[in-house]
């Protein structure tokens, strides 16, 4: 679960904002701060990601334009000729140590846009224009993991549910499924978990829940008829790597019904170099961010033999359990 | 080792007398005190004088000092609220420039015994809400609405300290000694009233920054390996390119010792070929 805000500062424009209002009263012990923009305290010089991580500040604010972005290239399509993401927020309560948005972000503060219904807006407009849509829900946080004060999820998969052209993509790592189990499942909805070795997840994925309760969530999402994707997205070479993962497959295919799961997404570390040396200049302490990697056309990966040789050990893994139509390469 | 920051001397006095610090020799314009352990710098009145001396003071000491130095300004300030009384002390998380209406967010980052904060506006000249003799500048009801405590300095400091010091490390506090009447503080009220704050305060001002922690890789490890093959004359990508590796290892293997080459043929390593072969295989023996 999140950890309470000591201070939340409020762009003016949305002071009034019935969401605004909504979120203040779920933290009536933080201190309010007015701003004009939420960029004069987030995008400051000489913010440490690293420091301001272990005492995060909440930012409340107003999205007034760039409401759908094109799809990064770090991550997949799914096949989609309209691959889009938007931010109903900047930055998440987990503290992944592979994270990119600590290289992409000058600020560890969370910035939640509470105007929805102008995200809702131009992606209709969008969905009218082009007929179709691909829309990455939780990239540049976790949304679900904030369902508690932001219950943003919610409303998008109702809004989905009135345009059948869009799919969204839910990705989180929270077992907050409860907040959203009461809607009717839709199919063009993914709902997409990040897995990892127990090991991952008490090392480098911190605050996050753990192995056994994401399984729990996936399986209880879907007895409840929803796809649901399992992405073992990044694969990182930590000391006995293979044993973890082969593990991992092990668990995955005995806990989960392998019908239920519409995919399985596998890719390695992978991020662009100019982040991984802003995040390696202010964070000294994780291996797997020192890793010799290949760099190419400005990103960083594992060698070609290291990706081949993690494709080679995880898909035989995979298969005994899951059909090879299900797996699928996020990154190779 | 933190730094401290006042407008005037009689602010900075109970703080100079508790740490016994004492006047620094320097060819700057600012008076430093110093002790083994803290600085304590006094500005002179207003925003330009506070800058400048924070960027005297930022000058004489190396980055790595900087990044890991408290950094605070206290002082005193005149409030708007009545219901706030002399002597009340709040932590700052809003600084706005009147003359620019620029606004700064110093950000509260650890816990304190005084818990109030509040907005601070800075003016470039002494405040009153009625005219008195001595020519402040009165501000009207309206402008009064936006203002909870003014002062002189305050965006001065957290302008210029944000350009040298870590933003995390840097603090404004101030305490009410008067609500506007017009009338100057004199210096034995301002010293009585920052005296009252002296003990709390100090113990803050002196725990360490918690995110300051030693990097023994980088304290100790490091220089140790560097020492040993600083003669190979490496390349600075090359130097940062095995630094890494070295860290990697120290970091993925911590209770192993680091693999290191047989320092011997060092000194009879002389081409570039030959340097650029000795590193690459000591890599691949970091990167198992």
């Amino acid at each position: 679960m999140f950890k309470s805000f000591s201070h939340i500062y409020i762009e003016e424009t949305v002071a009034d904002h019935f969401r605004t209002k909504e979120i203040l009263s779920k933290f009536p012990n933080a201190i309010q701060i007015p701003i004009r923009h939420y960029k004069d305290s987030f995008n400051r010089n000489s913010q440490n990601f690293r420091i301001q991580k272990q005492s995060p500040k909440l930012v409340l604010a107003e999205k007034k334009e760039h409401f759908l972005y094109p799809g990064s290239d770090f991550s997949p399509n799914f096949s989609h000729k309209y691959f889009y993401y938007n931010t109903l927020a900047l930055n998440c309560i987990y503290d992944c140590e592979y994270c990119y948005l600590q290289g992409m972000f000058p600020s560890a503060n969370l910035v939640l846009f509470v105007n929805w219904e102008d995200f809702f807006t131009e992606t209709k407009k969008f969905l009218d224009n082009h007929g179709s849509l691909y829309l990455a829900l939780s990239y540049d946080t976790d949304l679900l993991a904030l369902e508690s004060f932001f219950p943003a999820t919610k409303s998008w998969i109702q809004f989905a549910s009135t345009e059948p052209n869009l799919t969204l993509e839910i990705r989180t790592k929270s077992t907050n499924f409860q907040s959203i189990a009461h809607l009717t499942p839709n199919p063009n909805i993914i709902l997409a978990w990040t897995i990892s070795p127990q090991i991952v997840i008490d090392t480098i994925e911190h605050g996050t829940p753990s192995l056994q309760a994401r399984i729990k969530t996936i399986q209880k999402t879907i007895e409840a008829g929803w796809k649901v994707r399992v992405c073992i997205d990044p694969v990182l070479r930590i000391p006995d790597w293979k044993i973890h993962y082969q593990s991992l497959a092990e668990l995955l295919g005995k806990e989960l019904n392998p019908k239920g799961i519409t995919e399985l997404s596998v890719g390695g570390f992978r991020m662009n170099l100019d982040f991984l040396k802003q995040i390696t200049d202010k964070r000294k302490d994780s291996s797997i961010l020192f890793h010799p990697f290949e760099k190419k056309d400005k990103i960083v990966s594992y060698s070609k033999e290291e990706t081949e040789e993690i494709l080679h050990v995880i898909i035989p893994s995979f298969e005994k359990h899951f059909d090879p139509s299900q797996i699928n390469l996020s990154y190779p | 080792m933190p730094s401290l920051f006042f407008a005037v001397l009689s602010e900075a006095k109970p703080w100079i007398q508790k740490t016994k610090a004492k006047p620094v020799h320097h060819s700057g314009k600012f008076r430093i005190y110093k002790n083994d352990s803290m600085y304590i710098i006094i500005s002179g009145v207003g925003k330009i004088a506070m800058a400048l001396a924070v960027s005297e003071f930022a000058h004489l000491l190396p980055k790595e000092e900087r990044d890991h130095m408290k950094v605070w300004n206290l002082g005193i300030v005149g409030s708007n609220q009545l219901n706030w009384k002399v002597g009340d002390f709040f932590w700052i998380h809003k600084v706005t420039d009147y003359a620019t209406g620029k606004d700064y967010y110093p950000e509260r980052m650890t816990k304190s015994v005084f818990g109030m904060e509040t907005n601070l506006t800075t003016f470039d000249r002494p405040i009153a809400k009625i005219k008195t003799d001595n020519q402040f500048q009165v501000l009207n009801e309206k402008d009064l609405e936006s203002v909870s405590l003014v002062d002189m300095e305050g965006v001065g400091f957290f302008e210029a300290a944000s350009l040298y010091f870590p933003l995390e490390n840097i603090s404004i506090g101030k305490v009410i000694s008067d609500h506007l009447e017009g009338n100057f503080c004199k210096p034995e009220t301002v010293e009585s009233i920052l005296a009252n704050l002296l003990e709390p305060l100090f113990l803050e001002w002196t725990n360490p920054l918690p995110w300051v922690t030693e990097d023994p890789f980088e304290t100790r490890i490091w220089p140790e390996i560097w020492k040993e093959v600083k003669e190979l004359r490496l390349t600075e990508t090359m130097k940062h390119d095995l630094k890494k590796s070295l860290r990697f290892y120290f970091l993925r293997y911590p209770n192993t010792k680091i693999p290191m080459p047989n320092l011997e043929i060092v000194p009879k390593i002389k081409s570039k070929t030959e340097v650029k072969s000795f590193v690459e295989e000591w890599k691949k023996q970091l990167h198992v």
